[in-house]
């Protein structure tokens, strides 16, 4: 057998090289001989963006008699894309389509539907007719019936004289084989926003007006076709007011799954979420970016709008959130939803999220910020451990317990105010006080029983696989700001100082993951992979990590263990823990569960 | 539970069966017979490259099952290769081939990304001459087609 060389991978591992290459790259390996010619032809063809490179017209004939290779298509220039319209060659061959203009060009286009012949008069009238970018895609858009993916923004809905082409668009929109469609909407300078008053959104209008303009669009589907693949949608408003027309075309997406949500604004959530309710029933994941608008009701409306219920929310904060749409979010969270993710709980207070811990039924992840998220203010999913144990009453109440049980995967959440009398909280080198609301004759029942109960808590989580309970690193941006570079130690204690004032800091009344507060309780956890206590006071040394390594024995790592703050304020004994368990870890390299001391 | 993997020139590995299943057509061998101690035979793969490949295995074996990619838009895939991953491809040319068409053989799906994405790697930001020396290709065009295709594909071309 000769020995392996770059001709001999078969096409299959060469198209998946030359996935990993932009178009330049692949330019260049098409140089390289006869064969490689022959095969990034091909590859350098599938994907496409025609910008005003194509204005050379030797391009631009390589362009069109090469069209029929074109799979991924992106659309800017109006002039290639009016030939491109124009030609025939490889009906059907786009997969996936994107399209944005900049401007309009002088159209080629003829209204095909006018009987010839053709005087020059009527060109003259053509020129000046509606028929620019719109008509070309409409064009390019009948003869691809085969596009799984298709993004277009508002310069796709607007004819040339301005008017709204987007229910001509949507009616010529292929639809048999359309799994996601992306509609970015924007602001029309022809068709002027609603007066500022009417954004404020009085009660009665929007309901009304939605119902009255999708009544009269019902029967739209019957007319141009199901998108009965149809299963993502993406919806831009660009902070601009949605025509409640143009959602009439929801009513053809009966299958749709997943919706997402971005920069729309107040009027269009509660529009949308009617539209929704009426339309697709199938819808269960929701994802809403941007600066979430909307009033309470609405907002409401919203997290009530999928009839199923919804099974995945995320959203970027909640400070919009009243009780109305808290009440709206809470009965989600105790039916269907199983995935939530929230960037910033808002004003949600402490009896919010107990009542939140003790209803979730079928939640299986709790997200959190990811890490480099966090920016100026922000709230995190937090419980108050003293407070949810004894509340105003000063009276035990051991039988509150969480809803949540062993379908949990993911569980962010930051536990604070669990008595710490063996944590000094230094500043600037003096000692802190305790929060007011802890008693002052703090002593280790007290502290041991509020641990125990939320171990006991956390131990029926048996399906856990990531328990996260230290707060989120800080954006890159926000640390310079303050002069700290991106390779700050996040656990530093110049760090913390600097940010004393600003979320997040370094908890002291956090839980200890030791084994005198009750560790065992936690056994159950057999599935548990990675452990994060970043910036927590945990109290983790070599009797722990034994205790993990038979107990949890997937525990791969855990985040946040190498904290040099040592817990009782004196450093050196700190620093002796913290030595050991570098041995420790050293001794296990592959994962501290017992399962990864098998490998070799 | 362990398995033995048998290598072109009939050397015996053995392995753990949940490291050995990271390759689909082993796992997919080892569903169709059943409970069984029989070797697997490897007839494609020699000693030297299986070695490695069970390397990789190990190293991964606790690794989440790929999910399939939500976009295969190719502007959106990332290019980044994790340390372990880099040194473990750091080998000379003929053997990342071999570990290539291992990987493709036995259907070891990030062991095959992580190849592909250093052969890529090698030819980024490389002129066709460049890239010719470093995989010993052949150029067969005669000057005037080099020109003419040339002038054909620079609009792929970074200016």
């Amino acid at each position: 057998m000769s020995s392996p060389s770059f001709t001999s991978l078969p096409p299959e591992v060469i198209t998946l090289i030359a996935s990993h290459l932009n178009q330049h790259d692949r330019a260049q390996c098409l140089r390289l001989s006869r064969k490689w010619s022959d095969f990034f032809t091909q590859l350098l063809w599938q994907d496409v963006h025609v910008d005003s490179r194509f204005h050379n017209s030797i391009w631009l004939g390589y362009l069109l008699h090469n069209k029929h290779r074109i799979r991924d298509l992106q659309l800017t220039d109006p002039h290639g894309t009016h030939l491109l319209a124009l030609s025939q060659r490889g009906e059907g061959s786009l997969r996936s389509l994107t399209a944005s203009f900049q401007d309009e060009a002088a159209s080629f286009l003829t209204r095909m539907d006018t009987p010839g012949p053709w005087t020059t008069a009527d060109y003259l009238s053509e020129q000046a007719a509606n028929f620019g970018n719109t008509r070309a895609l409409e064009l390019i858009l009948t003869r691809n019936w085969n596009l799984r993916s298709l993004t277009m923004d508002e310069s796709c809905f607007r004819n040339k004289d301005g008017g709204d082409a987007f229910s001509t668009i949507m009616a010529v929109c292929p639809i048999t084989r359309l799994e996601r469609l992306e509609l970015r909407f924007g602001r029309n300078p022809n068709r002027p926003d609603p007066p500022a008053d009417a954004q404020q959104g009085p009660d009665s209008f929007v309901m009304a007006d939605v119902v009255a303009a999708l009544g009269d669009r019902r029967e739209l589907g019957g007319l141009f076709g199901f998108f009965d693949v149809l299963k993502e949608l993406v919806i831009s408003g660009g902070h601009c007011h949605i025509d409640y027309h143009r959602l009439g075309f929801l009513l053809r997406c009966p299958n749709l799954k997943r919706i997402r949500l971005e920069d729309i604004d107040a009027i269009a959530v509660a529009s949308l979420s009617v539209a929704m309710g009426l339309s697709c029933p199938k819808l269960s994941h929701l994802v809403w970016k941007g600066p979430p608008v909307g009033q309470d009701r609405d907002i409401a409306i919203l997290l009530a709008a999928s009839p199923s219920g919804w099974k995945e929310i995320s959203l970027p904060d909640l400070k919009n959130f009243g009780t109305q749409s808290f009440a709206s979010l809470m009965r989600r969270v105790s039916t269907t939803l199983e995935v939530l993710k929230v960037g910033d709980w808002g004003h949600t207070e402490e009896d919010d999220f107990l009542e939140f811990l003790c209803s979730a039924r079928n939640l299986r992840r709790l997200e959190g910020l990811a890490d480099g998220e966090f920016s100026g203010l922000q709230k995190q999913f937090t419980l108050s451990a003293y407070g949810a144990l004894y509340g105003y009453t000063h009276v035990e109440r051991l039988d509150l317990s969480w809803a949540l049980g062993s379908s949990m995967e993911f569980l962010q959440l930051r536990i604070v105010e669990v008595p710490r009398p063996d944590v000094v909280h230094y500043r600037f080198g003096d000692p802190m006080a305790l929060p007011e609301d802890l008693p002052e004759d703090l002593d280790d029942s007290l502290r041991f029983k509020v641990q125990r109960w939320i171990y006991t808590q956390l131990g029926r989580l048996t399906g856990l696989q990531e328990l996260v309970l230290g707060v989120i690193d800080l954006d890159p941006e926000e640390l310079s700001k303050r002069g700290f570079s991106k390779d700050t130690d996040p656990n530093s204690i110049e760090l913390e100082e600097a940010l004393c004032h600003v979320y997040p800091t370094f908890n002291y009344h956090t839980l200890e993951f030791s084994l005198e507060s009750g560790l065992e309780l936690l056994a159950g956890l057999k599935k548990l992979k990675v452990l994060d206590v970043r910036l927590t006071a945990h109290r983790i040394g070599v009797e722990e990590l034994d205790w993990m390594h038979v107990n949890w024995p997937r525990l791969k790592t855990i985040r946040g263990l190498d904290s040099k703050r040592e817990w009782a304020g004196k450093a050196e004994p700190g620093l002796a823990v913290k030595d050991a368990v570098d041995a420790w870890m050293a001794d296990h390299p592959d994962g501290i569960g017992s399962y990864y001391s098998g490998i070799k | 539970m362990t398995v033995i993997l048998v290598s072109s020139d009939n050397q015996d590995f053995k392995v753990d069966k949940e490291v050995a299943e990271r390759s689909i057509l082993i796992k997919n061998m080892l569903e169709d017979v059943g409970e069984s101690d029989s070797p697997i035979p490897l007839p494609n793969v020699t000693s030297a490259v299986l070695t490695k490949v069970i390397e990789y295995c190990e190293h991964h074996r606790n690794d989440p099952v790929q999910v399939p990619e939500e976009t295969d838009d190719p502007r959106k895939r990332s290019n980044d290769i994790e340390e372990w991953d880099m040194k473990f491809m750091q080998v000379d040319q003929e053997m990342l081939f071999e570990i290539i068409l291992a990987a493709n053989y036995l259907d070891i799906k990030p062991l095959l990304d992580v190849g592909c994405k250093t052969v890529a790697n090698i030819i980024k930001g490389k002129t066709p001459e460049e890239i010719r020396k470093a995989f010993n290709i052949v150029n067969d065009f005669t000057p005037e087609e080099e020109a003419q295709i040339k002038k054909e594909n620079e609009w792929a071309e970074d200016r």
